[in-house]
């Protein structure tokens, strides 16, 4: 029998260990020492201890070989509990692998394959999943239970609910039932739909008692059924938040910056190093996340988060700070006074709900004694969040890179748009190719005005850390190959002078052994944060481009940003009264109203445009280094300027921007004001006005109103000639009262898209015009799009067909009734629109019809914005397209039908069967981009605006 | 209650307002430059005072959102 020491050892070395432990323990805090993620370490343990029943060994002698603190062994009980969650823990990881390979497609031989587990294994953490699904109704009822206990009132639980839920109508109809058998009362409210005099049906479920009355009476309240819960296993169980854990401060070691600011902490700053293998401040098999760490109850910091091997021995955390020992009393943050928040940071989700919701989201852990605790990391973002595969290359961007980089990568995007023209010209629906022709020539405009060009293939953005260990020309990144050569990009982008050019290192040992395969990390030496706009390690991200042929150009950091330091330079003093920007709590808000602070009223969105406008227009004009430095200076305390309260007002006048705004962007002939925007790339999103104005004209030739020009392929427009009364604002009350004038009304539109000739908004230089040209013929392929549309004349409706395919003409009429009928977000935002649109009514009684119903189309659109409502979409299946095809649906109904249809599906259904979904210049660019290396299908997919199966199934790729 | 209106994205998951770092970064990884859209927009206004340069920016950006160039473009809102 081998001592404790020397088991416990074997449940670190990875895998294998199993099979041949046998080296002395770690030393360490911990008995079950460091060195590697807790998930890896649960595995192994599971591993070991099967190993040893396996052999025979008793539970009692199992438990007795592993040490469990100093001369201490496991209890049995311990040993059980830790045995049971480690292999449930397994289990779970494996359906959830299992589950995903076979949502992509995957055949059970093929998920075996890449498990390295049997065919039936992998069917029974399939039907495992079946299963999880079932349980899944009583958790579901519990759930619906617990937050209409919690609301008090009334909770929505009509159809797609279940789509937040991440289960099926089935299992959410059994819920409903579940719960109607425990006596809570389920109704369907009929609402009013907008402007129209149909009525929409809300399903909810009240108190138990309650009554429809009280339901209708409290429709503006009604609760979405996930408010405040969040999931940790894909919907299978809910949390609620909890208050966060906090941490003894004696656990952390604070590593301070030298006193002349450039060693010690400010080179990692923003790094919260971690001790491996300690639970409440696990990591789970994540290499790294941004997190929040609230300290001894009432502080907290924040930062990226990853594992260390050099923790001082008697703490667990190493937290980076690029404050001095002087200034240890602003390392961490107050909490801020709102229960609910007391980090400060809330982030959106990404389902178009206009409001602010928290989802921090916080991880759980098993302790020693086989009980459930919550970690003290409050996760912001985690691996996997940061990657964005870049699909387009901003004009600010490529602007400073010189005409022939520009030139090359626009011509690159328009002859995607010519091959996109050419899929649709092919399409073989007369319907479905003059929708999609009017959409391209509308999307050809707006490209004219957004300017656009293709991507460098590969580039992505990633979070940076540092590693002091590493040259200064090098950059660990997984994602690329060894030896290539990559550009990192940060923005705000002054100039070739903030790009790095760096050489992938992917042997660099420190970083390897903390970012192991990392999905969306890169290691950098800090220095090279420097040159990128003063970056910083909280979770800074780049965007990294390969660079092997040299095309991204970029220069040494210029001399005049060498050590600028903004938040040095421009901090106001931690006496001052006066703060950046405006108050983002009710805490600050208070603090305002009682004179304790005041907020100059910084915008940094506002701020960060103009002066990112002005050192475009700066470049483009080729103004001297040492002026663009002044202006990007500037940028560096603006983008700070909000949250570490800076001075920017003196940063302004330091660095004479105004001098600078009069030389390069001039200023207005009207009232000498400062311009903004000069040059093309600038001012091609500007605003300008034009009179009111309808879109068609009367053509007296075909005695109907037409849209298109037919010769010219351009819109027609015609001027309403509305006019009304202009109004001032009376300076001494701030009313605005009428003048007695009366006015055009105009419209606002952007200054590209009104100018027909893209090179009179240019000032001349060279990547202006190649811009102008680029623009120009976006606008002409535009109108030709058009031209086409009107030449195609409306597809033909055959009586027969409707007759022959008539099951298939029911079902597509149901599915449209069924796409059109309002989802439950849509019932709530119907609902809280109506309580808005009474809210209104009863300010203003007196409204005029047209008044009413343009008050309840902004009530309309707010509750929809806020409510985050999505639009769901018909699919046909072959023979319901065949019915199309036929003719079955009047033109008229037909164009109804495909506006809610999944434009996918259609362009599948319509694209010429010989092409498998793909047309032969997409397939021929698919094949081009997967023999790139490291290129993946999800990727090419992605850059061909295709599902992954489209792709697949177009080229004939293998399953698996 | 006061608010704060910031012009962004559906698809951009980060806070304008707190984080606003990290909204850039996403801002711009996508190309879509909202902040220089809004500055080009609000050209004409620059030294207007600063209560009316808030009604102005929220006018700007309802009417950046309802041309709706890059498809995604929506109004943030916080209210404290």
């Amino acid at each position: 029998m081998a001592d404790h020491d020397e088991d416990w050892s074997a449940l670190q070395e990875g895998e294998e260990a199993a099979e041949h432990y046998g080296t002395p323990r770690h030393s360490g805090r911990y008995p079950w020492g460091s060195g590697e993620n807790p998930y890896q370490r649960s595995e192994n343990f599971y591993k070991f201890v099967k190993s040893q029943l396996d052999k025979g060994i008793s539970k009692k002698d199992i438990a007795k070989s592993i040490s469990d603190g100093p001369n201490k062994h496991m209890s049995i009980r311990k040993m059980n509990a830790l045995y049971s969650n480690a292999g449930a823990d397994i289990r779970r990881r494996n359906v959830q692998r299992a589950t995903r390979l076979r949502d992509k497609g995957w055949g059970y031989s093929a998920i075996g394959r890449a498990m390295g587990l049997s065919d039936n294994t992998v069917r029974s953490l399939l039907n495992e999943e079946v299963q999880n699904r079932k349980d899944r109704s009583l958790s579901t009822a519990n759930l619906i239970e617990t937050r209409v206990k919690e609301s008090g009132g009334f909770i929505e639980v009509g159809k797609g609910s279940e789509a937040r839920l991440q289960i099926s109508s089935t299992k959410m109809a059994n819920a409903i039932n579940q719960l109607e058998a425990r006596g809570y009362p389920v109704f369907q409210l009929r609402v009013p739909q907008g402007n129209t005099h149909n009525k929409t049906v809300v399903t909810v479920v009240g108190p138990k008692g309650s009554t429809y009355k009280d339901a209708y009476n409290a429709l503006d309240k009604i609760e979405t059924i996930d408010k405040g819960y969040y999931t940790e296993d894909g919907g299978e169980t809910f949390q609620k938040v909890e208050p966060p854990k906090s941490i003894d401060s004696k656990r952390i070691y604070i590593n301070y910056t030298s006193d002349d600011h450039k060693r010690g902490g400010v080179e990692k700053d923003g790094v919260i190093e971690l001790r491996r293998g300690v639970d409440d401040i696990s990591l789970k098999d994540a290499h790294y996340a941004q997190v929040r760490i609230l300290v001894d109850g009432d502080k907290y910091m924040k930062g990226m988060a990853l594992y260390s091997d050099n923790i001082p021995d008697g703490y667990d955390i190493v937290y980076n700070t690029n404050k001095t020992k002087a200034e240890s009393d602003k390392v961490f943050k107050k909490i801020k006074d709102d229960p609910d928040n007391p980090f400060g940071a809330t982030i959106r989700t990404d389902d178009e709900s206009s409001e602010p919701e928290l989802i921090l989201c916080q991880r759980h852990y098993t302790d020693k004694d086989g009980n459930r605790q919550l970690s003290v990391l409050n996760i912001v973002n985690e691996e996997g969040n940061w990657q964005q595969w870049g699909r387009t290359l901003s004009s600010q961007m490529l602007s400073k890179q010189g005409p022939a980089l520009a030139q090359r990568q626009l011509d690159i995007s328009f002859e995607r748009r010519k091959e996109d023209f050419e899929e649709i010209k092919a399409l073989t629906n007369k319907a479905v190719e003059y929708d999609q022709l009017i959409q391209f020539a509308d999307s050809c405009d707006s490209a004219a005005v957004n300017l656009k060009a293709a991507a460098i293939p590969g580039s992505a953005s990633h979070v940076i850390l540092p590693f002091p260990g590493m040259k200064e020309n090098e950059i660990y990144a997984p994602n690329y190959e060894n030896g290539s050569r990559v550009a990192c990009i940060r923005y705000p982008h002054g100039g070739i002078f903030e790009i790095a050019e760096l050489t992938v290192n992917n042997n660099v040992p420190e970083a390897k052994s903390i970012l192991g395969q990392a999905k969306d990390a890169v290691g950098i030496h800090p220095s090279v944060a420097a040159k990128l706009s003063g970056a910083d390690f909280d979770g800074d991200t780049v965007t990294v481009i390969p660079n092997d042929t040299g095309d991204i150009r970029s220069r040494p950091a210029l001399d005049q940003l060498k050590g600028y330091e903004p938040k040095v330079l421009y901090r106001r003093p931690d006496d001052s009264i006066v703060k950046t920007g405006k108050p983002t709590s009710r805490e600050d808000r208070e603090k305002a109203k009682r004179g304790e602070v005041i907020y100059d009223g910084f915008d940094t969105q506002a701020e960060m445009g103009k002066v990112s406008n002005l050192i475009t227009d700066m470049t483009i004009k080729d103004a001297p280094t040492a002026e663009i430095a002044r202006a990007v200076r500037h940028s560096m305390t603006v983008i700070d300027a909000e949250k570490h309260n800076l001075d920017w007002k003196t940063s302004y006048e330091d660095n004479g921007i105004a001098e600078l705004k009069r030389t390069y962007q001039g200023v207005s002939e009207k009232n000498g004001a400062l311009k903004g925007a000069s040059t093309l790339i600038s001012q091609a999103k500007s605003r300008v006005y034009v009179y009111d104005r309808k879109e068609g004209q009367w053509d007296p030739v075909t005695k109907r109103r037409i849209y298109i020009d037919p010769k010219t392929g351009e819109k027609l427009w015609e001027e309403t000639g509305a006019t009304r009364m202009l109004y001032k604002r009376d300076p001494d009350t701030g009313i605005k009262v009428p003048t007695g004038k009366i006015v055009r009304v105009t419209n606002r539109s952007t200054k590209m898209a009104e100018e027909k000739d893209a090179h009179k908004l240019s000032s001349g230089y060279l990547i202006e015009e190649v811009y102008a040209n680029h623009a120009n013929r976006l606008k002409a392929l535009a109108n030709e799009a058009r031209k086409t549309a009107i030449s195609l004349g409306d597809p033909e409706y055959s009586p027969s067909a409707a007759k022959t395919y008539a099951k298939e003409v029911e079902d597509i009429n149901i599915k449209y009734l069924t796409a059109t009928a309002n989802k439950p977000v849509q019932r709530i935002a119907q609902a809280y629109s109506d309580h808005l649109f009474k809210l209104i009514e009863r300010e203003n009684p007196d409204m005029s019809d047209d008044d009413r119903k343009k008050a309840k189309t902004r009530c309309d659109n707010r509750a929809r914005k806020e409510k985050g409502v999505q639009k769901a979409s018909i699919k046909f299946t072959d023979r319901e397209w065949e019915a199309i095809q036929a003719g079955a649906f009047r033109p008229s109904r037909l164009k109804a039908i495909l506006r809610e249809a999944d434009k996918d599906n259609v362009k599948q259904h319509a694209l010429p069967k010989s092409w498998n979904g793909l047309s032969p210049a997409k397939r021929a660019r698919a094949r081009a981009m997967l023999s790139r290396p490291n290129a993946t299908q999800y990727e090419v997919a992605q850059a061909l605006g295709v599902s992954v199966t489209t792709l697949m199934n177009a080229l004939n790729l293998p399953k698996a | 209650m006061s608010k704060i209106v910031r012009l962004t994205t559906t698809d951009n998951p980060h806070d304008p307002v707190n984080d606003f770092g990290a909204w850039w970064d996403f801002d711009h990884m996508k190309g879509y430059n909202s902040s220089e859209r809004l500055a080009a927009w609000l050209t004409s206004s620059a030294d207007l005072p600063s209560e009316m340069q808030e009604e102005i920016q929220e006018e700007a950006i309802d009417e950046i959102v309802s041309l709706n160039l890059t498809g995604v473009d929506t109004k943030f809102v916080l209210e404290v």
